[in-house]
């Protein structure tokens, strides 16, 4: 048992929480107007039960509201809430990987906000609603003890990325998700045309939603640097803004998507090590510059982590081998595909030499794709960082600092072991990049040295506090 | 570049027992469920299948994996040096995780009744990284595992 916190110092959610936990007792009053609960021999009914049960829903969302309270001390943040099954949460100020603000459509009206505190390996804080003044002052508070460590570094606020409308058009336009969306529905409307299927383009309509919805939520957006953290804010109808310490920083993701990457630009991501992250936070706390032209990268990542002297220009390769590698795994599952059209073509009574020409086909794209992947393929590294680069259709570049990394898996495949490679797997706390921080297909001796380098850094450098 | 002396140690003639006896009694069971497809297939079907068929492949089966626990096992290593902990294991995928001991996070070790039996335990390594659990090593001897918790300096 541990003893109980001294009472003081405690501080409630702003009252139109009330109107929130109402929302999640609305199913109660949506069942009393259902099953109508009206007993002619009871007087009290007339009233109608349904008021008997909104005063109730009332008077337990307000008695939600009561029991509801946090409090910041000296060594952590406090969460304690619930009527009838208790719960205390406590998460160790230091440990804040970032503080996150959310205001939605209600929330604008009414003037309150929700802010979502994330650490390493622990759950969320949410403190919904609190007012606008009363979250900017949790947030400088929560932050204190980093600025009281460096006092000179706070105040001034240094923009890193914005996007206008004409970029964020642009980015949009750009997204992946996009093409193949646009595409499905232009095919919608020529069945439209062809078939008198008018109801085509509805039931494929939904496709374009994500890539939409991604580019809004990215409405007004900016990042800036403040002190020792990074700030980042977005979106129309419902703002958000986060900040993350940069000593919590992970990695650095660089994505270059197709279609960005033909007019020359990238986007710059950050991972942190929370793991409550949702769709949301992960998409808008991460994305520190959505659309810079390639090459930026770097000026942003040595704001960020510090003197990056790893570069793209002088990557390690892969070994040869990997082309081989990909050849035969291509193989091997295209042979199914392939097997199953010549039986297909055989019935239809198709001529054997058609199926040869999609064979050679699938085979030298395959073999170009190896070989084009290869050429993408390569690692570099220093005392300092370790970058990566991968991927032949979304090019993605990995910067990790080396103090981040948590441990080192090197991984042979019966095939890898055959060819003499080796892949390296690096794992940090940022939960995003859960086994995608990899130096693929290395000859054996230097995926060992690889290894060897990055774990004996790793355990020179001291864990700094935190994660 | 760290220069170690210190070898790799394979896992004990215990963990060997412990699998083997692991196999035995999955052996056991299988056979009950293969006497069970057997008195289906005799009394509900006419398909031209032998009765005795189930109980072959349970002993194919169960003769494989008698096999392939040795060659497991034996693919099984692990040390601690002075500043990491390394294990290697993996018969057609091999890996050998490297985990820097100022990482280490929490040692967790877990027995069930029959590696108790055989003493030995599963020893379970955990860093802040987000693939968890990070390294863990099955069937180690007992001894080895409480050692490797007080050099981590963890007990």
């Amino acid at each position: 048992m541990t003893t109980a916190p001294p009472e003081e110092g405690w501080q409630r959610l702003h009252p139109a929480t009330i109107i929130k936990e109402l929302g999640a007792l609305a199913w109660a009053l949506v069942a009393a107007i259902i099953f109508d609960f009206d007993e002619p021999d009871l007087p009290w009914t007339d009233a109608g039960p349904e008021a008997v049960i909104a005063v109730g829903v009332f008077g337990f969302a307000t008695l939600r509201y009561l029991f509801t309270a946090y409090r910041i001390t000296d060594q952590s943040l406090e969460l304690r809430r619930g009527v009838l099954v208790k719960s205390f949460q406590s998460m160790p100020r230091d440990r804040i990987q970032s503080v996150g603000t959310h205001t939605g459509l209600i929330g604008r009206f009414v003037g309150v906000t929700t802010i979502v505190v994330s650490a390493a390996d622990t759950e969320d804080i949410q403190l919904s609603f609190v007012s606008e003044e009363a979250a900017a002052g949790l947030r400088r508070i929560l932050e204190q003890r980093r600025a009281e460590a460096s006092p000179e570094m706070e105040g001034e606020r240094r923009p890193l990325a914005s996007l206008d409308s004409g970029r964020l058009l642009t980015f949009g336009l750009t997204e992946t998700g996009l093409v193949p969306a646009v595409l499905v529905l232009v095919a919608s409307i020529v069945v439209v045309f062809a078939f008198g299927w008018i109801f085509a383009p509805l039931s494929v309509g939904w496709v374009i939603v994500w890539p939409v919805l991604r580019t809004f939520s990215l409405v007004g957006f900016g990042s800036w640097i403040q002190g020792d953290r990074v700030l980042v804010q977005a979106g129309l109808l419902s703002r958000r803004r986060s900040e993350s310490p940069l000593g919590r920083i992970q990695a650095v993701q660089v994505s270059r998507p197709p279609l960005r990457r033909l007019i020359g630009m990238e986007t710059v991501s950050i991972v942190t090590g929370d793991i409550g992250s949702s769709s949301e936070s992960a998409q808008i706390a991460g994305t520190i510059a959505p659309l810079e032209t390639i090459g930026t990268w770097r000026s942003l990542c040595e704001t960020l982590v510090g003197r990056v002297d790893v570069a793209e220009t002088s990557l390690e390769p892969s070994s040869r081998h990997t082309i081989r590698r990909m050849i035969t795994r291509g193989s091997v599952i295209l042979a199914l595909p392939v097997a199953g059209l010549a039986v297909t073509m055989s019935r239809l009574g198709w001529p054997l030499w058609a199926l040869g020409i999609v064979a050679a086909i699938s085979l030298t794209i395959l073999v170009l794709y190896a070989r084009a992947r290869w050429r993408v393929l390569g690692w570099s590294v220093d005392d300092r960082h370790l970058l990566v680069r991968r991927g032949v259709m979304l090019r993605r570049l990995i910067v990790v600092p080396v103090h981040k990394v948590q441990d080192v898996t090197i991984r042979k495949t019966l095939f890898q072991r055959r060819l003499g490679i080796a892949t390296v797997e690096v794992d940090t706390a940022g939960t995003m990049l859960s086994g995608r921080v990899m130096a693929i297909d290395l000859e054996t001796e230097r995926a060992a040295d690889l290894a060897e380098r990055l774990t004996a850094v790793a355990a020179r450098v001291a864990l700094p506090d935190g994660v | 570049m760290t220069v170690e002396s210190i070898p790799l140690r394979p896992l004990g003639r215990d963990a060997l027992a412990v699998r083997r006896t692991r196999v035995v009694l999955e052996t056991v069971a299988g056979t009950a469920v293969a006497a069970g497809v057997a008195i289906a297939l005799w009394t509900w079907t006419d398909l031209p299948i032998p009765i005795w068929s189930p109980f072959v492949l349970v002993v194919v089966a169960a003769a494989f994996a008698w096999w392939w626990v040795g060659v497991d096992h034996s693919r099984w290593a692990w040390r601690l040096t002075s500043d990491q902990f390394e294990v290697r294991r993996g018969v057609l995928v091999r890996r050998v995780h490297l985990v820097p001991r100022s990482r280490i996070q929490n040692v967790t070790t877990t027995a069930g009744p029959l590696q108790r039996r055989f003493g030995v335990l599963t020893l379970t390594v955990h860093t802040a990284g987000a693939r968890t659990p990070n390294v863990s090593v099955e069937d180690l001897d007992a001894g080895h595992a409480e050692a490797i918790r007080r050099r981590l300096g963890l007990t």
